[in-house]
């Protein structure tokens, strides 16, 4: 695993570059990118990555920003990250999977720079560092307004030369977050909770208050206990409950109950601030025995990591 | 009396650390028995071994069985106790005792009864802090008088943080005012505390001397807490006041209730209680041994529930009996007793004796502080089982009902609130409170107010001890 400094510029070189390749499908572009990264390493078993590739441009890309796609894969025969670069003036329509930083999203804005990374196999890291110092780069609407006017790979190169940027030493937890996911406001009523956890299918909600500070969260356990408290539950006779009684009170109250009334405070939940290791989402969730950790800015909410996530991020993508 | 396993993971360093301290302490006491105090070999060993067993409850919470499992072979492998002794002095009626009433309290929990106490609670009309807290402690008393004081903390718990999580207000301070009521509750009967039902059995006091010498003492001693304990606190409760307030204005309620078929379970616990209390008229109307009837009552309550609620009677004999608290009474009242067989409480009472003079007003405080400090930090029936024999001595063969059981009884139970370690139901509490809310108290933060409610009540049952002592002398 590697923690030297690596400039992003050196993953790749002005041969793997492609300009304006107009008029192609996304799956047409992804094989070109690999033919590059190809014949500069004659060691890679081209067909099998193709494979790889193809497969996981069918669950969908990685966007950094809404027309900035990223496709990766670990893959055998590799020392090291490499790159191919794409741009496209009239942009492709891809199959998205997940938003910028990882959130989820539907199709969006036809994408315009397309990134292929290969990363090492046993490199867990790797391709969540060159995300990262792409998102990096790609900060400024100048600075990829430029990339896309260039047609020449050689200027594309140099731009991201000149940048300076280099992969960090470590993944953060900022690199690895979601940060388009369901949350509540402290002004809303629980009827609102009841319904994102019935639409959407999530065990927990955050809640957020006008200045976006993470104030609680509410999770679908805690809205069962208040429903039914301990001390019902001790009762082996169900016969004063069989018809759900105690929950007549929250169907009675819900729309005009603020959500705050089953909201679990800072105890009962974990966060970690944007700039940690990533691997301290990790340590948190175990030593806390949670299985969603909330990214802050300051006290801000910014993301959510979940234990998927994590595995899906490290162990697989 | 059910235990929370705080340390049930150890590192083998910690561990080693630990095992190392228990034997240079128990090493230096045997040492000092030996060369200093005289004692000869027998009461080296029985000593050494009980202070073992002491240090195990401190240092391996999780080990103490296994140690006691240990322990009590040594002693009676080595001679310093024979299976005899064992056998008289184990006390098994009292463990019979004790499993009854843990049979009972599955049923009563089965049947709702504390569903419907604490709903009776949270629908009380005009609630206010200070009524909570009077309330909450009030009933943690009570519950803790009829049944046992983990029973009761186990449902109160349920209750203080069924209305913080409501109110959202920190539940420290309420829980630890319901532990401390508890506490002080268990005093009251026989059936508050194991060392009620152990002090109970081995000076031939009956469930009628109880509620006419401890119960009233219980009770100012208790009123005299909450009263502190309302100053103490007086911040959190004034906080529980407006949210309260606020409360009411929406007209929301502290928490659901339901129509719960309660008579059944009340029924059991009356008819339990009345069994026990009449327990003494009983056995002088069938000329029973003394207590006879108070051991069997909870028996044969449990035999009822077993029979009534038999799709469940196999849960309450596997899961609601404590089997390895009880199996750590009855190695620890033989272990208790190797040191009566061995004589050396026979010494320290008569060291007592010699130095203070036999003068029970003398002997009443310091009877009392020496139990409460003793359970501040070492499981209070530990203590008892051992100092029951000194007292005995102190009191003599003629005498039953004596100020001395009572100062024992009270330093016991009284001494448990002074730290977070000293008594089964902080331990459990504490445990409830780390498992819901991720919360540890620090050891200072339960001392400083432990300590001023142990001394409060402590000093207030001397006080009533030292008027009512010359009656109980006089009775006896």
């Amino acid at each position: 695993m590697t923690t030297e400094t690596v400039k992003f510029s050196s993953l790749f070189t002005p041969e793997q570059v492609i300009c304006h390749l107009e008029g192609l499908t996304c799956e047409q572009l992804i094989r070109r990118l690999i033919q590059l990264i190809g014949a500069a390493n004659r060691s890679l078993n081209v067909a099998d990555i193709q494979q790889l590739v193809l497969r996981r441009e069918r669950c969908g890309l990685t966007l950094v920003r809404p027309d900035i796609a990223v496709i990766h894969v670990r893959v055998k025969g590799i020392d090291k990250l490499r790159i191919a670069v794409a741009t496209s003036r009239g942009g492709l329509s891809c199959t998205v999977a997940q938003g910028p930083a990882g959130c989820a999203a539907a199709e969006l804005s036809p994408v315009r720079l397309i990134v292929l990374m290969l990363a090492p196999l046993d490199d867990p890291a790797g391709y969540l560092r060159g995300i990262s110092a792409l998102a990096q780069s790609c900060q400024r609407a100048a600075f990829v307004d430029q990339l896309l006017s260039f047609d020449d790979p050689q200027k594309v190169w140099r731009l991201f030369d000149e940048a300076n940027h280099h992969l960090p030493a470590y993944v953060k937890a900022r690199d690895m977050m979601r940060t388009d996911f369901p949350q509540l406001h402290d002004t809303d009523t629980l009827s609102t909770a009841i319904d994102m956890f019935c639409r959407l299918g999530v065990s927990e909600l955050p809640v957020i208050d006008t200045d976006g500070d993470l104030v609680g969260i509410v999770t679908e356990d805690e809205l069962i206990r208040v429903c039914l408290p301990e001390y019902i539950t001790w009762m082996e006779d169900l016969s004063p409950i069989l018809n759900f009684e105690p929950f007549a009170q929250i169907l009675r109250q819900e729309s005009g109950l603020p959500v705050l009334e089953i909201m679990l405070f800072a105890e009962r939940y974990a966060t970690v601030d944007e700039d940690s290791p990533a691997i301290q989402v990790a340590k948190v969730m175990l030593r806390r025995d949670v299985r969603e950790v909330y990214v802050l800015r300051d006290k801000s909410l910014v993301g959510v990591i979940t234990i998927q996530d994590f595995i899906h991020k490290v162990l697989r993508s | 009396m059910r235990t929370n396993e705080f340390d049930a993971a150890m590192s083998t360093p910690e561990l080693a650390v630990r095992f190392l301290v228990l034997a240079l302490l128990s090493g230096s006491v045997a040492a000092l028995a030996y060369f200093a105090w005289g004692l000869n070999n027998a009461q080296v060993i029985s000593v050494t071994v009980f202070l073992i067993i002491i240090l195990a409850t401190l240092l391996f919470w999780t080990f103490r069985l296994a140690i006691a499992f240990i322990g009590l072979p040594v002693l009676i492998l080595t001679g310093t106790l024979d299976l005899q002794c064992f056998r008289e002095h184990c006390a098994l009626e009292v463990i019979l005792f004790l499993i009854g009433m843990m049979v009972v309290v599955g049923g009563l929990r089965d049947l709702g009864f504390f569903t419907w106490i604490i709903q009776g609670i949270l629908r009380m009309k005009g609630m206010t802090g200070r009524r909570f807290v009077l309330i909450s402690g009030g009933a943690s008393a009570l519950t803790a008088s009829a049944v046992d004081e983990v029973t009761s903390i186990l449902f109160m718990a349920a209750l203080i943080f069924q209305v913080c999580d409501v109110l959202k207000v920190r539940p420290v301070p309420f829980l630890i005012i319901s532990v401390m009521a508890t506490n002080i509750g268990s005093s009251g009967t026989m059936l508050g505390n194991p060392v009620g039902i152990l002090i109970g059995s081995r000076a031939g006091l009956t469930f009628e001397d109880f509620i006419l010498w401890a119960f009233p003492v219980m009770l100012v001693s208790l009123l005299a807490t909450m009263a502190l304990l309302l100053v103490w606190y007086r911040e959190e409760i004034r906080e529980v006041d407006k949210r309260l307030q606020q409360r009411r204005g929406h007209a929301l309620p502290l928490g659901p209730t339901v129509a719960v078929p309660y008579r059944r379970g009340l029924l059991l616990i009356i008819g339990t209680i009345g069994l026990v209390a009449l327990h003494h008229r009983i056995e002088l109307l069938l000329g029973l041994e003394t207590n006879t009837v108070l051991y069997m009552a909870p028996l044969v309550s449990a035999g009822i529930v077993m029979i009534w609620r038999r799709g469940r009677a196999r849960h309450y004999i596997e899961h609601d009996v404590e089997w390895w608290t009880l199996l750590f009474f009855l190695m620890l009242f033989g272990v208790a007793a190797t040191l009566q067989y061995t004589e050396v409480t026979n010494e320290i009472a008569l060291s007592l004796k010699h130095q203070i003079g036999g003068k029970p007003e003398m002997l009443v405080p310091l009877v009392m502080s020496m139990a409460a400090l003793g359970s501040a930090f070492v499981d209070n029936v530990i203590f008892v089982s051992a100092f029951i024999p000194v007292v005995h001595q102190l009191v003599g063969e003629t005498a039953t009902v004596h100020p001395l059981w009572w100062a024992l009884l009270f330093g016991a139970c009284f001494g448990g609130n002074i730290t977070m370690i000293g008594s089964t139901a902080n331990i459990v509490a504490l445990g409830m409170l780390e498992k819901r809310y991720r919360i540890r108290i620090h050891f200072f933060e339960w001392f400083r107010v432990g300590l001023a409610a142990g001394l409060i009540a402590s000093v207030i049952a001397w006080m009533v001890l030292s008027v009512t002592g010359p009656l109980m002398t006089g009775q006896g």
